[in-house]
């Protein structure tokens, strides 16, 4: 006994089952997908912050674009083929399908990657810096830790004293020390040298004896350099990570260096401001001049006076400041070291033109050769951010602001739907052969409906693309 | 059809496994992994009956810190007291882990505030997502929908046994997270952001092991098992219908269920988002729900912030306000079925009601924002909430009224599945008319987050879904086993269980009425003003305990012990009913008849219990559903899958023949 219309479609709905089936599946993907625009509509619309716009690269984006396109003619290609019972075709329309699946991941995953190593630094005043880290490395350095106190975190237990997973800190923070070995005394005097199966015997031990913490001196001085997101906080004396090891010693770096190729003082100028003039005043005492010299400041002052006054020129009736292209183009402004700006280019005279090239060097002076020792990024002068000064910085991952968060969020989620997709195609191409030869229009269905939530995820992508890209 | 039919036979082999080696490997495929919709369906029912029960426990534990705040609790003060070192050292020396494991949650044996909240969050997420909803729709959906629309199983059986995995993995996934370091979700079955991103955040080794992102990956489990099994059962109703069963000839509940399906298919998403989003938070760093300048502990958070709190909320009740009527259509939907066989009329209105329940599923989806008028979202937002919330009530009332109606001039044959589904009519009235006040938004700013919608919205899901649900167990239970549950237990189930529901759920609208909070771990011990008011009800109660030599207070706060052994009565009134569950499988009356009940849909023309395949023969629908005591007719029943000028026959058929 089989169940009915699995292959044929039913008289009076006209559909086969999996059919009826992918088509409320999609209703309710347009639910999700609906779900997340929505909450990109209402971030936008609430944002507090000036929310990025043509910060993605449209070429990556464009061509994405025509490879989806591509595999969704290819996809119903394979179909058709497998219609006039071509298996051969099949196979040539369905690869295509899937290589161009692939492609996209690709592209994806070289765009994911870009953004993973370019960071934003918001000073306290609200100016925002952006460039890529010297060595693709931010550090906290401490040196001369002579004590560790590993925690056990007592507290931390599940329901009736059961932990699935061992609360107390591990021997994870071994990994950040750079001078030294391990090699302690613990309160008893005996000595130890650490790893990690003997910190989790030490931690078994105290807690056993129902003690918080294990504290452990230092036979010699160490050194650590720790990546900031494993840290819990730090001050002057002392570093917690996150699993809540602390060791103290003495801070001694924690400067960013950042080769920066954008500012972007936007967050400067008071929401309610109406006089440019005064927006202007603002950002020349911003925070980001202390870091960039004054060399650079006088430079964005002349951007923004030449967008200015081509703003003048082509809106004589508008308010500037009410002007989100203008506000965007005149009080931010890209760096870069070799490179003048095609526009910079017809504003100046000849002469002048050479000055700024000079003023160029002049502030690039000393940091140039770190740049180049850093490999690529020649372009860009480097500085030096002191910790005190920073607001919040990050990459450009979710963490940095909901723009980028909403855009991991649906390009994320649409990624996964291509790979969902791609791997059940590739089932059909696969495993397809034997279903072929005994019943094909069953195959054919199979490739149908998965053709159509195919055509679904290229759906998405087409929507996605101008919004995250051009919009 | 034979071999991997349902039999006592087969139950009984599979009690000896060990006799039958060889049968072994086939019960793990025919009662584990099978994809037959019945089986499916019998461990949906088992899973959420064992979830339900885990869910009422919490509650009881909650309602000890309500009534006896400070004291230690009964069992685990005696254990504490004698595992103290100096006593009983054996138990100390043995336990001591566990001892250590209350200090933290329970110290001294008392409930913490931390413990309570956990258990609170986890009562309401258990008893809606794992508890009500698999039981309702994925359970009595499971079993009945095919068999009452002549199929031979889903359209998907595959899909279908995913689906409950998937549910099952997300529900033990949501029980394990009582045993991550920081313990389960603590804010709430809503979990409202910014909280619950930021509890359990700073000062844990890993955000990932915490109970708080444990509960939103289980969500998105269960929430993906729901998106399966929606589409199953929407496409089984639309494709797989038998010869003759048109739209109109499809039951009540049918109808219900595929209105329930599209409610899952399409409400169910943006809660997802939601998840997905929340987890963002937590996991990634992101600023979705956290606003600019959040402070926790007297830190300023590492966010860029930006976000907006109230967007969760937004996409939180745009699944949540459905997600009420996928709790409620199955109940009616099953009182619905077991009414009119059990008055031998048919169902008043069957047209009606099927009109009214698709404006309700249609009217469901834009009433979400009256769970958010405090949320200052805006007055002209909150006049459109409030009329269409107002109108929801319009098809509520419709369904209502016409199973009321369906009772007049009946010849009631009260079995305890009838005595459910008549208690389930007031009660599920009740529930739903205190629900009216709080459409208004002027009455809401009052009444908010008091104990009155707490009150409220357990008289629409406890006496009314459950009791619905257990109205639907007692009436297809000799279906599905081919013997009668007790009808006796059943009486002793049915009648403490009514008096002690509403011991329970009334006093909290006096309560909230009063202005008791809903979250107070002490039950307002500390909030003197509000909780010393008292009035007739609170000082009636005072007077019936101290008749039995007990002091309770005369005022409000007193009522908290009223309904604290009224949950614990309740709890004891549930034992016949467990009993009654499991040994009537092998002791209780045989039924004589595929039919026993006299009913007319199709479910009763499969063998008893159905086997693989359901039904012996083409199963054809002649005529409408609830053709009871037609004029002219033979008997007083005449089934849909009983031919012209065929007789009614009492007969009893096994899967096996």
């Amino acid at each position: 006994m089989d169940i009915p219309y699995t292959v044929k479609p039913r008289p009076d709905t006209g559909l086969w089952n999996a059919k009826v089936g992918i088509w409320l599946f999609l209703a309710s993907e347009v639910m999700l997908f609906g779900g997340l625009f929505s909450a990109y509509i209402f971030l936008r619309i609430g944002a507090d912050f000036p929310w990025p716009v043509h910060v993605l690269t449209v070429k990556w984006g464009f061509i994405n674009t025509l490879v989806l396109i591509f595999s969704s003619v290819t996809v119903l290609q394979a179909w058709l083929a497998l219609k006039m019972r071509k298996w051969g075709m099949f196979k040539i329309w369905m690869t295509l399908t899937i290589a161009c699946a692939g492609a996209f991941m690709c592209i994806k995953a070289v765009e994911y990657n870009d953004k993973f190593h370019h960071y934003g630094v918001q000073l306290k005043d609200g100016s925002v810096l952006e460039g890529h880290l010297v060595n693709n490395e931010y550090l906290v350095k401490f040196g001369n830790v002579t004590t560790v106190t590993l925690a056990t975190r007592l507290n931390d237990v599940g329901v009736m004293g059961i932990s699935l997973v061992n609360p107390a800190s591990d021997a994870g923070f071994l990994k950040y020390l750079i001078d030294g070995k391990p090699e302690f005394k613990d309160e008893a005097g005996r000595s130890v040298t650490l790893n990690s199966s003997e910190v989790a015997r030490l931690l078994a031990e105290a807690i056993k004896a129902k003690k918080a913490s294990v504290k452990l001196t230092a036979l010699a001085p160490l050194k650590f350099n720790i990546e900031p997101a494993r840290l819990a906080n730090y001050d002057q004396g002392k570093a917690t990570f996150r699993d809540g090891t602390e060791i103290a010693g003495k801070l001694e770096d924690d400067t960013m260096r950042l080769l920066v190729d954008k500012v972007d003082l936007r967050r400067i100028i008071p929401t309610n401001e109406t006089k440019l003039k005064n927006a202007v005043a603002d950002v020349s005492k911003a925070d980001a001049w202390k870091v960039l010299g004054s060399e650079w400041k006088e430079k964005y002052l002349k951007h923004n006076q030449e967008q200015s006054r081509e703003f003048g020129e082509k809106h004589k009736s508008q308010d500037p400041l009410r002007n989100g292209d203008f506000v965007r183009e005149a009080f931010t402004m890209e760096i870069s070291l070799h490179e003048v700006s095609a526009a910079e280019h017809e504003a100046k005279p000849k002469g002048k033109e050479k000055e700024a090239e000079k003023a160029t060097e002049s502030v690039a002076h000393g940091a140039h050769d770190h740049a180049a020792e850093a490999g690529g990024h020649h372009d860009h002068p480097e500085i030096a951010i002191q910790k005190n000064d920073i607001h919040f910085y990050s990459n450009f991952t979710p963490k940095y602001n909901n723009f980028f968060a909403i855009y991991f969020a649906l390009t994320g989620l649409h990624g996964l739907h291509v790979i969902g997709g791609a791997i059940v195609l590739s089932y059909f191409l696969i495993f397809g052969k034997k279903m072929f030869k005994e019943d094909p229009e069953r195959l054919a269905n199979r490739v149908e409906t998965g053709g159509l939530f195919w055509h679904f995820v290229d759906l998405v992508w087409i929507f996605l693309f101008p919004l995250l890209y051009l919009m | 059809m034979s071999a991997t039919a349902i039999t006592n036979d087969d139950l009984k082999q599979s009690d000896h496994a060990h006799d039958h080696v060889h049968k072994k490997q086939s019960f793990l495929w025919k009662y584990i992994f099978s994809t037959d919709h019945k089986v499916i369906g019998l461990q949906y029912g088992l899973t959420a009956m064992v979830f339900l029960l885990f869910g009422f426990f919490l509650m009881m534990v909650m309602r000890y810190s309500i009534a006896f705040p400070g004291k230690p609790l009964p069992f685990l003060g005696w254990f504490y007291e004698a595992a103290h070192p100096g006593r009983l050292e054996w138990l100390t020396h043995y336990f001591g882990w566990l001892v250590r494991g209350f200090e933290r949650w329970t110290p001294g044996g008392v409930v913490s505030p931390d413990i309570y909240n956990m258990f609170g969050a986890m009562h309401g997420t258990i008893m809606v997502f794992l508890g009500v909803v698999p039981l309702g729709f994925a359970a009595f959906g499971n079993y009945i929908v095919p068999l009452q629309i002549g199929a031979i199983d889903m359209a998907f059986p595959k899909l279908n046994a995913w689906s409950y995995w998937l549910f099952f993995v997300g529900g033990v996934l949501m029980m394990l997270s009582f045993f991550m370091p920081s313990g389960a979700a603590q804010v709430g079955w809503t979990n409202y952001s910014p909280l619950a991103t930021t509890v359990q955040y700073l000062d844990v080794k890993n955000i990932f092991f915490t109970g708080q992102t444990q509960w939103l990956l289980a969500m998105v489990m269960i929430i993906s098992s729901s998106l399966l099994g929606a589409v199953n059962f929407v496409t089984t109703i639309l494709n797989l219908r038998c010869k003759g069963m048109t739209w109109m000839r499809m039951p009540f509940f049918v109808w219900a269920m595929l209105v329930t399906g599209f409610l899952l298919l399409l409400a169910f998403p943006p809660l997802e988002v939601a998840a997905i989003l929340q987890l963002f938070d937590r996991v990634f760093g992101s600023s979705f729900f956290l606003p600019t300048g959040l402070v926790e502990a007297n830190r300023h958070l590492d966010i860029s912030g930006g976000g907006s709190p109230l967007l969760y909320q937004h996409l939180f009740w745009f699944l949540g306000h459905p997600e009420v009527y996928v709790l409620i259509l199955p109940a009616i939907a099953t009182v619905a079925e077991v009414i009119p066989c059990n008055i031998r009329r048919p169902l008043w209105g069957h047209k009606t009601m099927i009109y009214a329940v698709l404006v309700l599923g249609f009217l469901s989806f834009i009433v979400w924002a009256h769970h958010m008028y405090l949320t200052g979202m805006g007055s002209v937002v909150s006049t459109f909430f409030q009329i269409t919330t107002v109108l929801i009530s319009v098809p509520s009332v419709i369904l209502l009224t016409c199973l009321m109606i369906t009772l007049w001039g009946g010849s009631i044959r009260f079995n305890t599945a009838m005595l459910f589904a008549c208690a389930f009519l007031p009660m599920f009235g009740i529930g739903g008319l205190t629900g009216l006040p709080l459409a208004f938004n002027t009455i809401d700013l009052f009444l908010h987050d008091t104990y009155y919608v707490i009150g409220h919205f357990h008289y629409v899901v406890a006496p009314g879904t459950i009791f619905a649900l257990f109205a639907g167990i007692y009436h297809w239970y000799p279906k599905i086993t081919g013997r009668f549950m007790s009808e006796r237990l059943g009486r002793l189930h049915f009648w403490p269980s009514l008096v002690f529901m509403n011991l329970l759920f009334a006093p909290m609208m006096i309560q909230g009425m009063a202005g008791f909070h809903r979250r107070w771990y002490d039950g307002g011990k500390a909030f003197e003003d509000t909780t010393s008011v008292s009035n007739w009800f609170s000082q009636g109660w005072a007077s019936v305990a101290s008749v039995f030599g007990v002091h309770v207070e005369s005022t409000m706060i007193g009522l908290n012990s009223l309904m604290s052994f009224a949950a614990w009565g309740l709890a004891i009134a549930q034992v016949p009913f467990i009993f009654n569950l499991f040994f009537s499988i092998k002791g209780g009356k045989k039924v004589t008849s595929d039919n026993p009940w006299q009913a007319t849909t199709m479910e009763w023309d499969t063998p008893t219990p159905p086997g693989h395949g359901n039904f012996l023969h083409e199963p054809v629908a002649y005529r409408n559903p609830y053709e009871y005591s037609v004029p002219g007719a033979e008997g007083d029943y005449t089934p849909q899958f009983l031919p012209d000028g065929a007789k009614v026959e009492d007969k009893l058929t096994h899967a096996e023949h």
